[in-house]
């Protein structure tokens, strides 16, 4: 009985998900829609993109992997003298709970709250131009 | 000294030819530089003669043809032969045979054990909605419209944000 109690007091205290680090890769990508070859750093995510638009081509602008916990949030800098900040609100051991807010000289022009899988990518577009738009790429791992 | 005294215990056995090879070498390769040695062998092998030659020879009164003629007499005959055969292992499932166990509730008991076993380790029913959904959008707050697009393998969720016709600009 008393092994009992041990072992559920240990499932209860090593319950995963409350310290847990999530790790966020984001990148922000040009499409055009002049001819252009596909940066072959998109490759993971070139046959989404293919599906979704029909831009002729795709380039990374910049890239970077940030690590997270519950509660804790990063600012990214965007062209076009915008802000993007990420703020993690939840951690399970199934999803991640992302908050995204993007603010144009501190104002709020986007924000959603997602729930991210293990793997998955959140693509956040436009407004666009007449032949290129930017495409922010968030995924998360852990 | 010592040695002469481990040489002359095994004289009986060397004289008989019982010594391993490797002894017996041993012992010739002594016997060659000791006298003392070489000369305890030849009294053991004087002795020997000598207590062969003490026998006395005696006549064995049976031939060898009377000897086993008298063997076969003492021999009991045997009457009714009692053919002894032991049986051969039987296959395992001749074993299952002989069980006291009625064979159909047994297979039924196997068959329900199997089943919850599949049902413990393999997903059957059991979808993951989490996982088919791939990316949930909980909430957006924009003062444009947006479209909500997602890949054929569910695992990239696009937001596009439809701009005003008076707000046009890129991102």
């Amino acid at each position: 009985m008393s092994l009992l109690f041990l072992a559920f007091s240990c499932w209860l205290t090593v319950q995963p998900g409350n310290a847990a680090t999530v790790r966020l890769e984001w990148r922000i990508i040009a499409a055009s829609h002049r001819k252009g070859n596909m940066d072959p750093r998109l490759r993971d995510i070139y046959r989404d993109l293919g599906t979704i638009f029909n831009y002729q081509s795709y380039k990374l602008i910049n890239a970077n992997q940030i690590a997270l916990s519950e509660g804790q949030s990063a600012s990214i800098s965007l062209p076009g003298k915008k802000q993007c900040t990420i703020k993690i609100t939840h951690v399970s051991t199934q999803w991640v709970n992302v908050q995204i807010h993007i603010t144009q000289n501190g104002r709020s022009t986007f924000g959603t709250t997602a729930r991210l899988m293990n793997g998955r990518t959140l693509l956040i577009g436009g407004p666009s131009s007449h032949t290129e738009a930017l495409i922010f790429s968030l995924r998360s791992f852990w | 000294m010592k040695r002469c005294r481990k040489i002359q215990k095994e004289l009986d056995r060397y004289i008989d030819g019982e010594l391993p090879t490797e002894n017996r070498l041993s012992l010739e390769n002594h016997l060659k530089v000791c006298a003392g040695c070489r000369s305890a062998l030849e009294q053991k092998r004087e002795e020997r003669r000598q207590r062969i030659s003490a026998l006395i020879p005696k006549e064995v009164p049976l031939s060898t043809e009377e000897i086993l003629a008298a063997i076969e007499e003492r021999v009991q005959p045997i009457q009714s032969a009692e053919v002894i055969t032991f049986p051969t292992p039987k296959k395992w499932w001749a074993k299952i045979k002989t069980l006291s166990i009625r064979p159909a509730p047994a297979i039924a008991f196997a068959i329900c054990l199997i089943a919850l076993g599949l049902s413990l380790f393999l997903p059957l029913g059991k979808r993951n909605p989490l996982k088919e959904q791939g990316i949930i959008i909980e909430q957006i707050e924009s003062p444009n419209t947006v479209m909500i697009f997602q890949s054929e393998r569910k695992d990239t969720t696009l937001i596009w944000i439809v701009p005003h016709s008076e707000d046009q600009e890129a991102t």
